[in-house]
């Protein structure tokens, strides 16, 4: 099985400048990238890697933000402690996906997932936003 | 089947229920059941079934600092959760009902027919079979029904002597934290955690949580400010039942949506004259239909605190009392039919044979000469009197010792019997609504409309007028959406009104 070397942020920013280059566009929406000194490249694509990182799309290596890869290729421990060894901040629950066995153990799932969704047993946008505005308003019995 | 399943099956409706966002709940707006009993219990329920629910529950942040935020955020810290945060923009907690004289509560008051109604302590129970129930940190005993301000007090002694036993996990308390800071970080919460659920679905690491993080607020414990950090796993909304709708006027004559002068009345938790000596002999109306109005209407005729005290009265006359328990039974039916009926229907069709049925036992009441005398004495002498508009043919959701004594007074008074003494009259309009409002001087005048008979317009001169319609509807959302796609839907469910126990545990 062949393994891949996620890359660095040099190479990820080196990657994003020929991609502007081929689409020929050094003086459109994107010129500013390749006419900047290379810091300010490098600081631009570590800024969109935190950016997506947030959004749980990718993900840094061992906690650094030199060398980034794909968060998909994710998957938790068996123990469920949810954190990998890339440093995610962000698991720790039964909720985590888990590739469960089937064997009726919690493996994660059940009722987080519920309580999670964004759509199921929540209140539509517009009506949330009615609760958040409401909080502190003084009301009766 | 060779394999053993261990399926765990897990209690879910308090998390259901009260669900409003990924990984957030509202114990406060759109509630059916609202009594502080109720507020307590509800916030149990769901702080115990959110840690049964997700055993890796570490951290939770509850917004608000009043009766449903402290008792959650005590449960959760007895539960063993590591985190508790309990943040309120004001500098005090029960800031709501702090100050609150006129307005009286007890856990078990509203019970009433059944046989523990005068059971004012809260989890022990000397008389009620569940006196083992201990969930509550709180302990809440009073004689009889206490007022608001003092309910506040005692909670506080409560909860400070809780706190200053550091060998059991207590929540941090913070106070004065900016209203707009916490509604943008819980909007904030929202967004992260429903990327968050989709990225676990798909296998995926989840992004960091959102911090809720405030430079420097009053710590409650320490009384001194410091700052507050903090990535809960989960949001409790515990302030804000909704904007009070005290606005007298609705509709004009004709239906349409009225544009005249108006009257906005005191809000519920505001201490009021209604007991006042002089306002015997003044001519106050009451507008609504609901607990509230009928709560005010009969604070106002008989001057008493609580409707216990008028309970108390009638019952301490021995052929009253007998009388009176010859219906209990046909009451406490009544009462569990209302409320167990409100968790499957929605609609105030519910309530139409239920008051019916109880204003029929009251009217039986009233025929017994010794009932109308008691009646007639608890009423406040003076030569005023108390009007008690519904616009409604029936009162609604009401629990049933108000929509008892009111149906009592109701009958008893149109029965005429005087005891030779000037007594308050009472008045009550169903199906009645104001369309008109004017102010001359000091003096109120108020066009009332008989919605089965709109030319039937009768002007009324109140001296006091009370508007009681409760929580404005369009400021109480309350309804969840039951699909899995995020596309409009027409379609809503709401478990709001699912009846909760006596005690959590």
């Amino acid at each position: 099985m062949r393994t891949f070397l996620p890359p660095t942020l040099g190479e990820i920013e080196q990657a994003v400048g020929m991609i502007i280059a081929q689409e020929n566009r050094p003086r459109g929406q994107h010129g500013w990238f390749l006419e900047s000194s290379s810091d300010t490249r490098l600081d631009s694509v570590r800024q969109a890697l935190r950016d997506v990182e947030e959004l749980g799309l990718v993900t840094p290596v061992n906690g650094s933000d030199q060398r980034w890869r794909i968060a998909d290729t994710w998957q938790p421990p068996a123990g469920g402690s949810g954190r990998d060894d890339g440093g995610s901040d962000g698991g720790g629950r039964s909720g985590d996906f888990s590739g469960g066995d089937g064997d009726g153990d919690s493996g994660g799932g059940g009722l987080t997932e519920v309580l999670s969704h964004p759509v199921l047993f929540a209140l539509d946008e517009e009506s949330f936003d009615l609760v958040v505005e409401g909080l502190f308003a003084e009301g009766q019995s | 089947m060779s394999q053993t399943q261990s399926l765990e099956v897990v209690d879910s409706l308090a998390l259901l229920s009260l669900k409003v966002a990924t990984n957030t709940f509202d114990l406060s707006s759109g509630m059916h059941h609202v009594s502080i009993r109720d507020q307590i219990v509800r916030a149990q329920l769901l702080v115990r079934d959110l840690q049964r629910g997700d055993p890796a529950l570490e951290s939770l942040l509850i917004v608000g600092g009043g009766v449903a935020g402290v008792f959650a955020a005590l449960a959760a810290a007895d539960l063993g959760v590591k985190e508790v945060v309990v943040v309120d923009v004001a500098d005090q907690l029960f800031s709501l009902i702090r100050n609150v004289r006129e307005r009286f509560v007890g856990p078990f008051m509203y019970e009433w027919p059944s046989a523990f109604f005068s059971d004012q302590s809260y989890p022990s129970h000397a008389q009620t079979p569940w006196r083992g129930s201990s969930m509550s940190p709180l302990h809440w005993k009073s004689a009889e029904p206490c007022s608001a301000s003092d309910f506040a007090h005692l909670l506080t002694c409560k909860l400070d002597q809780r706190l200053r036993n550091s060998s059991i996990a207590s929540p941090r308390i913070f106070l004065r934290v900016d209203r707009l800071d916490v509604k943008s970080f819980v909007r904030n919460f929202v967004r992260t955690e429903a990327i968050a659920a989709w990225d676990l679905l798909n296998g995926r690491a989840r992004s960091a949580r959102a911090e809720f993080s405030q430079g420097s607020v009053l710590d409650y414990q320490s009384r001194t400010h410091s700052p507050l950090r903090v990535r809960p796993q989960y949001v409790i909304l515990a302030s804000g039942m909704g904007q009070e709708d005290c606005t007298l006027v609705k509709v004009d004559a004709t239906g349409n949506p009225y544009g005249g002068q108006n009257f906005t009345g005191q809000a519920f938790w505001a201490n009021d004259s209604l007991r006042d000596s002089a306002k015997a002999n003044e001519e106050i109306y009451i507008f609504g239909g609901g607990d509230g109005a009928m709560q005010d209407a009969l604070r106002a005729l008989t001057g008493t605190e609580h409707p216990l005290k008028i309970l108390d009265h009638l019952q301490k006359d021995t052929a009253t009392k007998v009388a009176i328990e010859r219906h209990s039974a046909g009451l406490l039916a009544l009462d569990r039919q209302g409320r167990q009926l409100a968790t499957w229907t929605r609609g105030p069709e519910s309530y139409q044979a239920i008051d019916k049925g109880c204003q029929v036992l009251a009217s039986c009441l009233a025929q017994d000469s010794n009932v109308r005398r008691r009646v007639a004495e608890i009423r406040r002498e003076g030569n005023g009197s108390v009007t008690l508009v519904v616009r409604e043919p029936h009162f609604g959701k009401a629990y049933m010792l108000n929509r008892f004594l009111i149906h009592l007074f109701d009958a008893c008074c149109k029965s005429g019997v005087q005891d030779g003494t000037p007594r308050m009259d009472f008045q009550l309009y169903f199906g009645w609504q104001p369309v008109g409002y004017r102010q001359i001087g000091t003096k109120h005048e108020v066009d009332i409309q008989e919605l089965a008979n709109h030319n039937n317009i009768r002007p009324c001169q109140p001296d006091v007028i009370v508007v009681r319609y409760g929580i404005e509807r369009n400021s109480v959302p309350g309804t969840q959406m039951i699909q899995l796609s995020n596309r409009p839907s027409r379609q809503r469910t709401t478990l709001s009104r699912v009846e909760l126990p006596f005690v959590a545990g």
